[in-house]
């Protein structure tokens, strides 16, 4: 499976984790979508981040 | 010309008589040294998951008061009826949608065969305990088909359908918290007047 494919299919689960897990212990919907968007986005640069340099530390290990 | 009982083209899969109990196991796999097999530590996990599960619900009973145990035990018939049930419309609809939706989009993804609880994925099918109604239903409807071909993205939708359930579990702890509370049960001032 591509890189774009796990990309897609993984962003919509992943806001919809966040969404879902944000919306405990929180008494509104908007209150709730606001921590689980910003959750999303931390989260998704997050695993992008450590996914890129896991890649190019496997590159510069392997490759060479 | 089409095979007899098959579906339109390219829908991805075909129509069968029912499935076998050990047909559809993940891996059974080849058997060990000790004269075990990979699929019966699978067995094992799923009957301890199903003992941890079977543990947990009478500790709920136990502790739990009338109005709690309803609210969670229709969130785990109909994801969101619990929090409809205490009257928090908004927030019934909101996770109903969520978790049905993406519960949908997983048997999408995997061509509708991938809910079948303990005769295709045993590990799979402890998850899909928590979807209640929504995957008895589908298990039911789906029954009849088979994976035909390969879809490289089966056991994404498996993972899709499975996060589904799980995610049924945090609602009905969400609906066990908003039962608890007698006093904020009702519609929140801010939910009301929007």
């Amino acid at each position: 499976m591509s890189l774009i494919a796990n990309i897609l299919f993984f962003l919509p689960l992943c806001l919809v984790i966040c969404l879902v897990s944000s919306t405990l212990r929180r008494e509104t919907i908007s209150e709730a979508v606001q921590v689980g968007l910003r959750l999303f986005v931390k989260m998704s640069l997050g695993i992008i981040v450590v996914c890129a340099l896991t890649y190019f530390v496997m590159e510069w290990r392997l490759g060479s | 010309m089409r095979e007899p009982g098959a579906l339109r083209p390219g829908t991805g899969f075909r129509r069968v008589g029912p499935i076998e109990p050990d047909r559809n196991v993940g891996r059974p796999g080849p058997k060990r040294a000790d004269g075990s097999k990979e699929s019966d530590d699978v067995t094992g996990l799923t009957q301890a998951a199903l003992l941890l599960c079977a543990g947990f619900a009478v500790w709920f009973l136990v502790q739990s008061d009338p109005r709690q145990r309803i609210a969670v035990f229709l969130g785990w018939l109909v994801p969101g009826a619990g929090h409809l049930y205490l009257g928090r419309r908004d927030r019934a609809l909101f996770l109903g949608c969520l978790v049905i939706g993406t519960f949908v989009a997983g048997m999408v993804i995997a061509d509708f065969c991938n809910i079948s609880p303990f005769d295709r994925h045993p590990i799979w099918g402890i998850a899909q305990l928590f979807g209640g109604l929504m995957s008895g239903g589908a298990a039911l409807a789906t029954s009849h088909l088979m994976r035909e071909g390969d879809n490289p993205y089966y056991f994404i939708g498996c993972l899709y359908s499975g996060v589904a359930c799980l995610m049924n579990l945090l609602v009905m702890i969400d609906a066990y918290d908003c039962a608890g509370k007698p006093d904020e049960a009702a519609e929140s001032p801010e939910e009301t007047a929007a």
